[in-house]
Order: structure tokens, then sequence, then C-alpha cells
């Protein structure tokens, strides 16, 4: 995966609430964040919510449980953005 | 939320419709788990379940914790504060009764806060305590709070809560 803009923003977003260093979040971008890293399921609804002040965004809850990698986290922020933006084009 | 609480003036539920459904005192304690003196909130404002709560606080010299805290120097606890907060969002979440028959009820629960306190707040003061749910998912929400004393903002936190069933 890239380190684009996004990916950077979203790695500081989640490396926020997971209390961990930015550099650290990314070298652990596909370790799961509740099993190998310590995280909780309401720390998944902090990073959600975290996420979607960041972007203005609104993850349906039913994709709260994608969020289960950092990586996982991107490409949902990617999704959604790309499907908003496609929306405003229409 | 300033807008929302300029429209708020402590007096509005006394004078008002305050005592019904609830929104008095008598009807927070029934509402609440905890019990006096540990009930820390004094009259709901304003309600809309499950996405905003104003509260209030009449914070009175005689709080037993300001007896300590300081000596000659009363001023309210950061984490009496934030427990206020806490309430709001318990009564904003759940503000049902518990089920008659099992006595059990799921209740919301602190489970992480990213809070910042501005101002003192002492004897005297009346603090206007607002939520706003920011994110639910069913069981969990994260909330938005805010307490003022008149026009100063005294405190801002961001709360995350879990679920937790009590029996009692």
């Amino acid at each position: 995966m890239e380190f684009d803009r996004l990916a950077q923003t979203v790695t500081r977003v989640v490396a926020e609430v997971a209390e961990l260093p930015q550099d650290e979040m990314w070298a652990k971008r596909d370790a799961h964040l509740f099993e190998e890293l310590g995280l909780d399921s309401l720390l998944a609804l902090e990073i959600v919510a975290a996420l979607e002040r960041q972007y203005r965004i609104e993850v349906p809850e039913e994709r709260i449980v994608e969020v289960t990698t950092l990586c996982e986290a991107i490409t949902l922020v990617r999704e959604i953005l790309g499907e908003a933006t496609a929306e405003a084009v229409l | 939320m300033s807008e929302e609480l300029a429209d708020v003036t402590p007096t509005a539920g006394i004078a008002g419709n305050g005592d019904h459904d609830g929104w008095s005192y008598d009807g927070i304690v029934d509402r609440l788990p905890h019990r006096p003196p540990y009930v820390l909130i004094d009259r709901i404002l304003a309600l809309e379940e499950g996405r905003h709560i104003t509260c209030l606080k009449n914070v009175s010299g005689a709080e037993p914790i300001l007896a300590h805290h300081f000596p000659g120097r009363a001023i309210l606890p950061g984490a009496v504060l934030l427990e206020m907060m806490a309430q709001a969002v318990l009564l904003m979440l759940n503000p049902g009764r518990p089920d008659q028959r099992t006595n059990r009820r799921y209740v919301p629960v602190l489970a992480a806060a990213t809070v910042r306190w501005l101002v003192p707040v002492r004897p005297g003061d009346q603090v206007v305590i607002s939520a706003d749910t920011e994110k639910r998912i069913r069981g969990a929400a994260v909330v938005r709070c805010k307490a003022a004393v008149g026009v100063h903002t005294v405190a801002r936190a961001r709360l995350t809560v879990g679920t937790a069933v009590l029996e009692w």
C-alpha cells in the first residue's frame, strides 16, 4: 500500500487513538488492531468517529467491522471518499 | 453548541415544565443507578433521546467533597466535573427505568475520555452540561460534552461509552 497523503492522515488518526507512534503504526499496518495490537471494539468506534470528523464522512454501522487493520481503515476511507466524489460528479 | 446553550437559562426548568416526565431531580434519581450524594445532575433542561441533552448542576458549598478540596479554597474536582458529564450522557442514552420484572438494565458506562478542564468551578456556580452524540452504534457511542458556567466553558470532553448490565 502506498504511503500517500490519505494514508499518512489515516495513520496519524489511528495512531493517536491507539496511542502508538505514527511510524510504528504504519509499520504494523497489516497487524490486527484487536488481536495483535490489543485494542478493543470501543477503540474501533473511536477510530471511526475520529475518521468521520477528519474527513466529514459517515461510516455505516455495518462497515465498522471492516476496520480491523490500519490498511483496511485506509481502504474504507478511500472507498467512501471515492463514492462521495462519484455522487458529487453525478 | 454555544448557540444552544445561549437559549437555556437555569430557571427555565424551574419556571416551566421541568418537573414532568422525570426531568426533575427526583426523576433523575429514579433513572440513574447512582445514589445521593453521588447524583451529580439536578435537572434536565433539554433532552433528545440518544442525540442531545442539556442538564443543570448547582454547585453548593455543602458538597461533601468541597470540605476537603481544598480547605479554605473550595474548588470542584475535575474528576467530579467529568462524572457530571458521564451522568448526563447516561441520562441521554438510557433515560428509561429498569425492567420491573428483571430489575435489570443495560446502562452506558464510561470507557474512555479525552477531557480539558478550562476554568475552576466553585461553590455558587451553576454548571450547564450539554452532550451531543457524535457516533452511535448498538451498545456503544462517542459523545462530545461541554460544561459551562454562564458564558464560560469550564470543561470540554469527548467520551466513549460502552454498555454494562446492572441489576439492583
